[in-house]
């Protein structure tokens, strides 16, 4: 296993810049709030695997914790997501 | 010195150690996260007003500087695994100077909130904002030591033996602070964006 190269380093930053900044769109301009959580809450977990995956090197953890790791990141965006949706469907 | 050498540049695997506190520091966080978002179904529009309090540009500008720092750190980890010291000693100094500008924010985000009145007393939502960022800060000021720690100790590796320990404790206090990034995205999301509006 291999570090990850300067140049995916690079990607992954430029990755999470951009996608913070339509997260960010979302939550400021899209009408609909449902559309705008599910777009942050999607984003936050793309987020999530790219420094799990860039920075963090995930792939180099052992096999127990990086499966943990990645269902953490997508468990908590998913979580967040129903916990946020399910009162509007109930009101 | 050759062994030594082979062991450094050999196929390598994070610590398991620190691997072990992220997944359990990170689980404990899905906890508060569930439970922030529970009570906030119960109190919707109370939960909502007070989200519209927090100035998202400064949880914005904090994203972008942690990200920005962390990146940093994972390039000094990577010289630093290539034997670069030298190379790893600025890019952590790079990383801590870009990530205290997060404590300011921070410090400046606080006052601004008691200055107008707004403490964690005030209501639940805020109860829970002080909480966590505090819980998140108290982890980001631990961070921030470990790679000025880092940072310092990179200047005065001088033998091979040393050079393979200091790689070990560098793959550790990156992950920690890559964590503390990844906590962040979720607390960003959660406190500032879904309520933004």
């Amino acid at each position: 296993m291999s570090f990850p190269r300067p140049n995916g380093l690079t990607a992954a930053w430029l990755a999470l810049v951009l996608i913070t900044g339509i997260s960010v769109y979302a939550a400021e301009f899209t009408p609909w709030r449902l559309v705008a959580v599910g777009a942050i809450m999607t984003i936050a977990a793309i987020k999530g695997l790219i420094i799990l995956w860039g920075f963090m090197d995930a792939a180099a953890a052992p096999a127990g914790i990086r499966g943990y790791m990645i269902g953490w990141v997508i468990a908590c965006a998913i979580m967040i997501l129903a916990a946020y949706a399910i009162p509007i469907h109930l009101t | 010195m050759p062994a030594v050498e082979t062991d450094l540049h050999a196929g390598w695997q994070k610590p398991p150690g620190i691997w072990m506190f992220i997944a359990f520091d990170c689980g404990s966080f899905a906890l508060f996260f569930m439970v922030f978002m529970v009570q906030r179904a119960a109190q919707l529009s109370l939960y909502d007003a007070s989200a519209r309090l927090l100035d998202f540009r400064l949880g914005l500008a904090n994203t972008l500087l942690l990200i920005t720092s962390s990146w940093l750190v994972a390039l000094g980890n990577a010289a630093g695994r290539q034997g670069d010291l030298a190379r790893t000693r600025q890019l952590l100094w790079a990383g801590f100077s870009v990530a205290s500008g997060f404590a300011v924010i921070k410090g400046f985000e606080y006052a601004a909130k008691l200055s107008a009145g707004i403490t964690a007393a005030t209501n639940e939502f805020f109860t829970f904002y002080f909480a966590l960022t505090g819980v998140h800060l108290l982890h980001y000021l631990i961070g921030l030591t470990t790679l000025g720690y880092l940072a310092l100790r990179a200047g005065r590796i001088t033998t091979p033996l040393d050079r393979v320990a200091y790689v070990r404790w560098l793959d550790g206090g990156a992950l920690f602070w890559h964590m503390v990034d990844l906590l962040w995205v979720y607390l960003f999301a959660m406190l500032y964006l879904i309520g933004a509006r």
